[in-house]
């Protein structure tokens, strides 16, 4: 006989496993992509609801991951006004990940996403929800990505470190030496780069070199990586006006450098009378650009906009009204207009029964009323033998046969009157005897009578 | 002496203007004459309530002896004053009050408040789409005449 023991002596953990699976599936949980509780165990997440709602969450995240990356690729800084707006929810770490302090834009996320935790939370959240392992790199940042990065990053805080040393926009009140710092200008032109030059010279701008009594001529100029006197025609034309002479060859060589700048506009100010020529680079107030105006150096092909013909128009500065403010009133003018008119017309109409007594010439009557007051018809001037619907007192049939009725008794009445007053008339009673005599003695029989009528 | 909160009609031309003019309003036309006492008692009795139903019915008073408005007279059969009768969208309204003639009120009211509730209880008829209604008032209160046809 075999012990009881072997029998016995199955593993327990699959029974155990078992158990356990049977408590799960008891058990609620709750599901954070369906956000709901369920007893359904592991099977959940092959639910189709499941998969909907996670694939729901997932493109949404997606999208807001689209907007970061943005800024991966293009690395801006933030401002402190716009800090709350760049708020992220990591549906993965269930963090929510603010730009508070941050200098860049969505630095503080672009790091989380590039963490090893933020990389096991997704593996987890995708293991424990479904939704495909390989999928896991396009929800993180790469450290190639981060790299990257960093690295336009640095070079944004150089260039503003170096914006910031500089001039920026003209001050000729802060210091009285305009000449030994334009020579200081010069050389820092000098000692740059190409590709710094142009993210210094957005932000320096050269005082002028002459005065300029007169009126100037700004001429905006696109330069495309050529030699100055082939680009910039105006600046060949007024150099030969004989303004070398006043620049110096530090000059000559900030004039021979616009030659290289490419994308960047460099504004010529340009007097037609004196032919002198004041060199100013930068990014004027009056260029704009779709692209936006915080370039803070960083390099941006702006395109001019040209401005309406018809001269100054109502803007913000002047403090006109904005365009949809005055079409929306206009337009709720015309509809409270049409709404007024419409209720007036129908409002009460719809409000009454229709089934009410006299309701189509009710209808009818509100609107000739309407219209005699706008003055649209003229108000026609009724029968005057017109009569009311009235149902009589001693009426036989409908009110109609009654109005009939009364009708046709009027038309007898008054031909009854018409024939009384014809036939009425008061004449002597003459008896037969006088008639009779009366043919033979006329003269005699009247006296008689006449006397006799008087007795 | 006529009242001089409800308007007096004596042509044919002024009644008719209102029985068409009035639209979705109950129209009481009061005919009688200014100096009977009966038809004193019920302008008053008008004139008092006119603000409180203006919102759904309006009252004018009707001079039995002008003389356009004798057709007025015959057609709407009054023998008896004052007679009130009752519009609405240029229909007329009869009113069941356990008398002889359903086509108009006979005699003065009671009350204001039996007024108000004979015009209301027309109004309502009338909403509903009815040409006849009950009269709302206990039989003591409604008015008692004789009715003889043709004077016979």
């Amino acid at each position: 006989m075999e012990p009881l023991k072997t029998k016995n002596a199955m593993p327990m953990v699959p029974k155990k496993k078992k158990e356990k699976e049977r408590r799960s599936e008891g058990e609620f949980e709750f599901c954070e992509v369906c956000k709901l509780n369920h007893d359904q165990g592991h099977r959940h997440k092959y639910f189709s609801s499941h998969r909907r709602a996670l694939a729901a969450s997932l493109a949404r995240f997606h999208k807001k991951l689209a907007d970061l990356r943005f800024f991966l690729c293009n690395p801006s800084p933030l401002r402190p006004e716009h800090s709350t707006l760049n708020r992220l929810w990591c549906l993965f770490c269930a963090v929510d990940l603010h730009e508070v302090s941050s200098p860049f834009a969505c630095s503080n996320a672009i790091y989380h996403l590039a963490s090893l935790e933020h990389l096991e939370n997704i593996k987890g959240f995708l293991q424990k929800n479904g939704g495909g392992m390989d999928r896991v790199d396009s929800f993180r940042v790469s450290e190639a990505e981060l790299l990257k990065w960093e690295k336009g990053c640095e070079l944004l805080k150089n260039a503003a470190s170096a914006s910031s040393e500089g001039h920026i926009g003209p001050s000729p009140g802060l210091s009285k030496d305009i000449q030994y710092e334009l020579t200081s200008n010069k050389d820092n032109f000098q000692n740059n780069s190409n590709h710094t030059f142009s993210s210094t010279v957005s932000h320096t701008v050269m005082p002028l070199q002459s005065l300029t009594n007169e009126g100037y001529r700004v001429c905006p100029l696109e330069v495309s990586g050529t030699t100055g006197a082939g680009s910039s025609p105006y600046v060949a034309t007024s150099l030969e006006g004989g303004l070398l002479q006043n620049v110096g060859l530090q000059d000559m060589h900030a004039m021979g450098n616009v030659g290289h700048l490419t994308g960047n506009q460099a504004t010529l100010v340009g007097n037609k009378g004196k032919g002198s020529v004041g060199l100013s680079f930068g990014n004027r107030e009056d260029q704009r650009s779709d692209s936006g105006g915080d370039c803070s150096g960083v390099l941006q092909t702006l395109t001019q906009i040209s401005l309406p013909s018809g001269g100054c128009p109502a803007n913000v500065h002047t403090g006109a009204p904005p365009p949809w403010f005055e079409t929306s009133e206009e337009h709720e003018k015309s509809l409270t207009n049409k709404g007024l008119h419409m209720d007036k017309k129908l409002g009460k109409s719809r409000k009454l029964n229709p089934k009410r007594v006299g309701a189509a010439w009710a209808e009818k009557r509100r609107i000739e009323l309407e219209m005699e007051k706008q003055g649209e018809i003229v108000a026609k001037s009724w029968d005057a033998n017109w009569l009311p619907n009235f149902g009589r007192v001693w009426q036989a049939g409908t009110r109609k046969e009654s109005r009939k009725e009364f009708e046709i008794e009027k038309q007898k009445f008054f031909k009854d009157e018409n024939k009384s007053e014809s036939s009425l008339k008061i004449q002597p009673y003459i008896s037969k005897r006088m008639r009779m005599s009366s043919n033979g003695d006329g003269a005699v029989n009247s006296e008689e009578n006449t006397k006799i009528c008087d007795t | 002496m006529s009242s001089y909160l409800l308007p007096t009609l004596s042509r044919k031309r002024e009644v008719d203007g209102i029985i068409r003019d009035t639209v979705d309003k109950v129209l009481v036309l009061r005919f009688g004459r200014c100096s009977d006492a009966a038809c004193l008692q019920l302008d008053d009795i008008l004139s008092k309530s006119s603000r409180e139903i203006s919102k759904f019915a309006t009252i004018a008073l009707v001079d039995i002896d002008a003389e356009e408005i004798q057709v007025y007279v015959n057609y709407f059969d009054i023998t008896l004053i004052p007679s009130t009768i009752f519009f609405f969208n240029a229909h007329h309204m009869k009113m069941d009050s356990g008398t002889a003639d359903h086509t108009k009120w006979i005699g003065s009211f009671h009350s204001k408040q039996d007024f108000i509730d004979v015009v209301e209880t027309i109004f309502r008829g009338a909403m509903k789409g009815k040409l006849i209604v009950s009269c709302p008032l206990p039989p003591e209160r409604i008015p008692r005449f004789q009715l003889l046809f043709k004077d016979l």
